[in-house]
């Protein structure tokens, strides 16, 4: 396995320095190592047998260089851009870095994959790689400069390295490194088209995610000082009255990193990338460290008063994000949202740690980066080729493009509905979560059940919008664009079919590990049974049939034999027309949900801090 | 032999789309009034739906104004076959007390066939259920045929195997 | 016994709705038409000239009426509450993308206004199936029929449920989505012939899948979960004939405030006991 390990850790460097220096080869090496990683990736899981611990303490040294060449660097950004928020931020992080070196720490293993690494492995490689390949070609069209599309492509598949090794670390001040370097590249792609717009996000997602940057130096600080230890799998074994103060710390930086409410703005901000952009930081791996952290330290949290406040704040931004999503016509914006609500959901069941609920978040981390990958990239079709941004803009778009509508149209459909796999989630959610007894439990539910109405009611909305149909002749497309989304959909499409096999193999073996107990869930080809309700395999052929191949027959049949007849519009001749519904009054939630997230983010470190 | 099956019922679920072709409501008043409790057209199986792709049944009231040409035609075609036309009121057959004037058209029969005609200014509401008692008679007997206006008629074109009804109604 | 169910449901749920054609006519003092109506409906569209908007359309109205099938189903057969509601809003939702395909302002008007409308009650039946859950101990409907009657322990959650079964039927007061006077029959409107039959043919069925939701609440006791459903269905059928049809946005206010209160308040004291 160590050899997957090598080229999943240090191939995607290898080849980002090797498509910055041949600027030309640039695309033709991205691709070349995509295929690499993706065969990796998905050899280290068939060829995962326990797990692979590395000690690299030789590393000290140079990472903290890096450490102080990378805070350095966002120090001068803060002095040049004069953003007090940003030079303030990063000497905080140094002056917290050197306090560190004061304090002794036990051995461990720096890097430690196991089988929650390699899940993620699956989720970044696979889906980041299919995104690479689709940035090739979409980077042609967003600039012609060559040089500036090869250190579009190197960044990316650097990224990807890093998004690799930052599941892998065990030792929290490499967990920080890795960590910073996504908030890095982060703020070199936001600012990638170099505008005014640009430029500000850029700097609003470095000064926020460095606040979770500070947070997880300060919970270094003190596992470092309180528990002589940096290895964070012995420091959740450790207990004692700073663990809760640990996992708060931890737990700020994840769902910062995760864009909850009130740190939204960042994520919303950052839509202005470039889709590849878009796609792989902000919907399919980077936001995925949040729902990550919170499951590795889900053991330590579960059943406690800072998981319920996690979960809390989970909820909040679940329901309301998915409420402010209702006043958007932009469709990237309605993808952001739609991402945050959907991380929301993810923490929520990370957090409340019962083993039905951490399967659920797991099939969610893969589900939704999958098709929320698909729809950005069909969002960045939709920019380049049809130069369209709204969604109101997008009538008979079904008719000019069938197969990229039908590919919009499944990738909303599998978010919402069964028998996709965010629908089984959000079922083991419903399942799992009156599993757990309490009030707290109740309360949650009334969350989820409306922020999932609500989600319902913006997919459909948007839906409505992409099938409008006029009936008129259907253009050519372009393949080369469609090869990525294309996958990604007959993926969700097959797993849709074995959704239950799959649930009862793959995800199980994974979710167990992370739960550390029996998970009480069993499928096969038949069907799911959980101990109070069972999905039997006739729902989900029916589920599969009338979701997911009906819309694709819909599109393409031609009924003979009938008469075509107008519309009616009371016997009038003209053309009639109706917009879609927006509902602007969560403009008033916004604020309330603000202050009652930053509440709760400030009870949750009180709440560790005393250890409650 | 299925096809004669069929055919009993549509005597037994007529629904009604009506129609004002600027009359002065007296005839849409006792037609309201042949559904209220006391006449009960309701028994019959009658629904008044409002939309010509849902009904059997084309109640016009009104003779026809410059205004409501083209929409009676545009209606008109928008009733699936197999269709009746009642033309309830005296302005509707022949133009009534308006007969001439310089506004109206002189009843609907110039622009789409007519089944039953039914008299009367108002006409009472047990002569409207018995002229579509009639009108249901005569629907037993109609073909699926495309029926078409005799004025305005626009074009109807053939699309990918189907009839494209969507141009029928022309404009003035 | 669930073959016979599932294959003879749109039989039942024609019967159902003719007998509640009657009942209406007859409390407004009028005779109503004969109870196998709905049948004379059926036969006689299917016998016009066949006419669409375009074949997305009417296929999605097809696989509306085949979902709404599906869902009832999914009950007949005893499988899990919760899937049995998201198959039903699926069925919803074909309906809603069917009406947003077409290029008509009233359907589309017809579909925003469906969805939210279904945005306002399915919390409440997501509740409901939760407060069978905690009362019976499982989902699945096969159990929840051998268990004791919750129609005590959940009482609050019936009349929640009660207050939300106009909307589900599409009638007065929250039948905003169908307005008929307003929107003219709203999503449903462009269909013809023998498409508007398989979406006629949908609201029986929705009628009976209902209808099922409220027996559940005897349990075990067949004759009281056959009281309640007759009290209900007579309920709706009152507040139908009674009552003016209210705003979409006040009835997702009036559904929040008071049904999916009450749900809520169910299931707390379901959690507290």
């Amino acid at each position: 396995m160590q050899e997957y390990l090598l080229t999943l850790f240090l191939l995607p460097f290898i080849a980002a320095t090797a498509a910055f220096i041949f600027k030309r080869q640039a695309g033709f090496i991205t691709v070349i190592a995509s295929a690499f990683l993706i065969a990796a990736s998905i050899l280290s899981y068939i060829s995962y047998e326990s797990s692979f611990r590395l000690s690299a303490s030789y590393l000290a040294a140079p990472f903290l260089v890096l450490d102080i060449a990378l805070l350095g660097y966002f120090a001068y950004i803060g002095f040049k851009s004069q953003n007090k928020k940003i030079l303030f931020l990063s000497l905080i992080q140094m002056a917290i870095l050197f306090a560190l070196e004061n304090f002794a720490s036990k051995e461990g293993f720096d890097i430690v994959v196991d089988k929650l690494s390699v899940f993620m492995f699956l989720l970044v490689n696979i889906v980041g790689s299919l995104i690479l390949i689709y940035a090739v070609r979409y980077i042609k069209d967003e600039t012609p400069n060559i040089s500036r599309q090869a250190v579009f492509l190197a960044i990316l598949t650097a990224f990807l390295g890093v998004m690799n090794l930052l599941v892998s670390a065990d030792n929290i001040k490499w967990l920080f490194l890795f960590f910073e370097m996504t908030t890095l590249a982060s703020f070199w792609l936001i600012g990638f088209r170099d505008n005014e717009e640009s430029k500000e996000n850029a700097h609003t997602a470095l000064w926020m995610n460095q606040i979770g940057g500070v947070a997880l130096l300060v919970a270094a600080l003190v596992a470092k000082s309180q528990f002589h230890s940096v290895y964070i799998s012995e420091i959740l074994t450790h207990g004692g009255e700073y663990l809760m103060l640990f996992c708060a710390l931890v737990s700020i930086a994840a769902l910062i990193k995760g864009a909850q409410m009130p740190f939204s703005p960042w994520l919303l901000g950052a839509m202005v990338a470039p889709t590849p952009v878009s796609a792989i930081l902000h919907s399919s791996t980077m936001v995925k460290i949040a729902p990550y952290l919170i499951l590795k330290i889900s053991p330590a949290i579960a059943g406690t008063a800072v998981g319920a406040l996690i979960a809390l704040i989970g909820a909040v931004s679940f329901l309301v994000s998915a409420a402010l999503a209702l006043r958007e016509d932009s469709f990237k914006k309605i993808l952001a949202y739609s991402t945050i609500s959907l991380l929301g959901l993810m923490i929520l069941t990370a957090s409340l740690g019962t083993p039905l609920t951490i399967l659920a978040c797991m099939l969610l981390i893969i589900f939704h980066g999958v098709s929320k990958a698909m729809l950005f990239m069909c969002a960045g079709i939709l920019e380049k080729k049809y130069h369209i941004k709204s969604i109101e803009s997008v009538e008979g778009l079904i008719n000019k493009a069938p197969i990229l509508t039908s590919l919009i149209v499944l990738g909303f459909l599998s978010i919402a509905l069964p028998p996709f796999g965010v629908f089984f989630a959000k079922w083991l959610a419903y399942e799992g979560v009156v599993g757990f007894s309490g009030l707290l439990v109740a309360f949650l539910l009334f969350f989820i059940a409306v922020g999932s109405v609500a989600l319902t009611l913006l997919y459909f909305k948007t839906v409505g919008r992409f099938v409008a149909n006029d009936g008129a002749k259907s253009d050519s497309e372009d393949y080369s664009y469609l090869i990525s989304p294309f996958v990604l959909g007959l993926f969700l499409l097959s797993f849709a079919l074995f959704v239950s096999p799959a649930i009862g193999s793959f995800f199980k073996d994974s979710a167990s590990f992370v739960a550390s107990v029996a998970i009480p869930i069993s499928g096969d080809f038949w069907g799911i049974v959980l101990p109070f309700g069972e999905l039997k395999f006739w729902h989900i052929l029916a589920a599969f049939l009338l979701l997911g191949v009906a819309p694709i027959v819909a599109a393409k049949i031609k009924l003979k034999g009938v008469d075509r007849a107008k519309p009616y519009s009371c016997g009038e001749n003209i053309e009639a027309n109706a917009y879609s519904f927006y509902f602007d009054p969560a403009k008033s939630v916004e604020k309330i949900a603000n202050i009652t997230s930053a509440a709760l983010f400030a009870l949750i470190i009180i709440v560790g801090a005393l250890n409650i | 032999m299925i096809k004669e099956f069929l055919k009993k019922f549509r005597k037994k679920s007529p629904w009604l789309l009506h129609y004002n072709a600027g009359s002065c409501n007296g005839c849409d008043i006792e037609i309201l009034a042949c559904l209220a409790p006391k006449y009960d057209l309701e028994r019959l199986g009658v629904k008044n739906t409002g939309n010509p792709k849902q009904s059997d049944i084309f109640l016009v009231t009104g003779p026809v104004t410059k205004r409501s040409r083209e929409r009676l035609i545009e209606l008109y075609s928008q009733i699936p076959e197999p269709k009746v036309v009642v033309a309830c009121g005296s302005c509707t057959s022949t133009g009534g007390v308006f007969r001439g004037m310089y506004n109206v058209e002189d009843g609907i029969d110039r622009y789409i066939p007519v089944d039953v005609y039914v008299g009367g200014c108002a006409p009472h509401p047990e002569q409207i259920i018995d002229g579509v008692a009639k009108a249901l008679g005569i629907l037993e007997q109609k073909t699926k045929e495309i029926e078409y206006p005799k004025k305005l008629m626009g074009e109807i074109t053939e699309f990918e195997g189907q009839t494209d009804k969507t141009k029928m109604a022309g404009k003035i | 016994m669930s073959w016979l169910l599932t294959i003879f449901a749109p039989i039942i749920g024609g019967l159902l709705y003719g007998i509640e054609r009657k009942l209406k006519a007859r409390m407004q003092s009028r005779k109503g038409p004969p109870i196998i109506q709905p049948f004379y409906d059926l036969f006689k569209l299917t016998d016009k000239r066949p006419m669409i908007l375009h074949s997305y359309h009417a296929f999605m109205g097809v696989m509306h009426f085949v979902a709404a099938w599906v869902a009832l189903s999914v009950l007949f057969f005893g499988g899990d509450l919760l899937v049995a509601i998201f198959f039903h809003l699926l069925s919803t939702s074909l309906l809603i993308v069917a009406g947003y395909s077409a290029k008509s302002t009233y359907s589309r008007i017809g579909s925003t206004r469906e969805l939210i409308a279904i945005s306002a009650l399915e919390p409440v039946l997501i509740l409901t199936a939760i407060a069978f859950y905690l009362h019976t101990g499982s989902f699945e409907v096969s159990k929840i029929i051998n268990s004791d009657s919750t129609f005590g322990a959940s009482f609050i959650g019936f009349l929640a449920l009660l207050v939300v079964l106009p909307g589900l039927l599409k009638k007065s007061p929250f039948d905003a989505a169908e307005a008929h006077q307003e929107i003219v029959g709203g999503a449903e409107i462009e269909f013809s012939g023998i498409f508007y039959e398989a979406v006629y043919t949908a609201k029986w069925l929705d009628m009976l899948f209902v209808f099922t939701l409220v027996f559940l609440f005897g349990g075990s006791n067949f004759v009281l979960g056959a009281v309640l459903a007759v009290l209900a269905f007579f309920a709706v059928l009152l507040v139908d004939n009674s009552t003016a049809r209210v705003r979409y946005s006040d009835m997702v206010r009036i559904v929040y405030s008071v049904a999916f209160t009450l749900a809520a308040a169910n299931i707390i004291l379901g959690v507290m006991a």
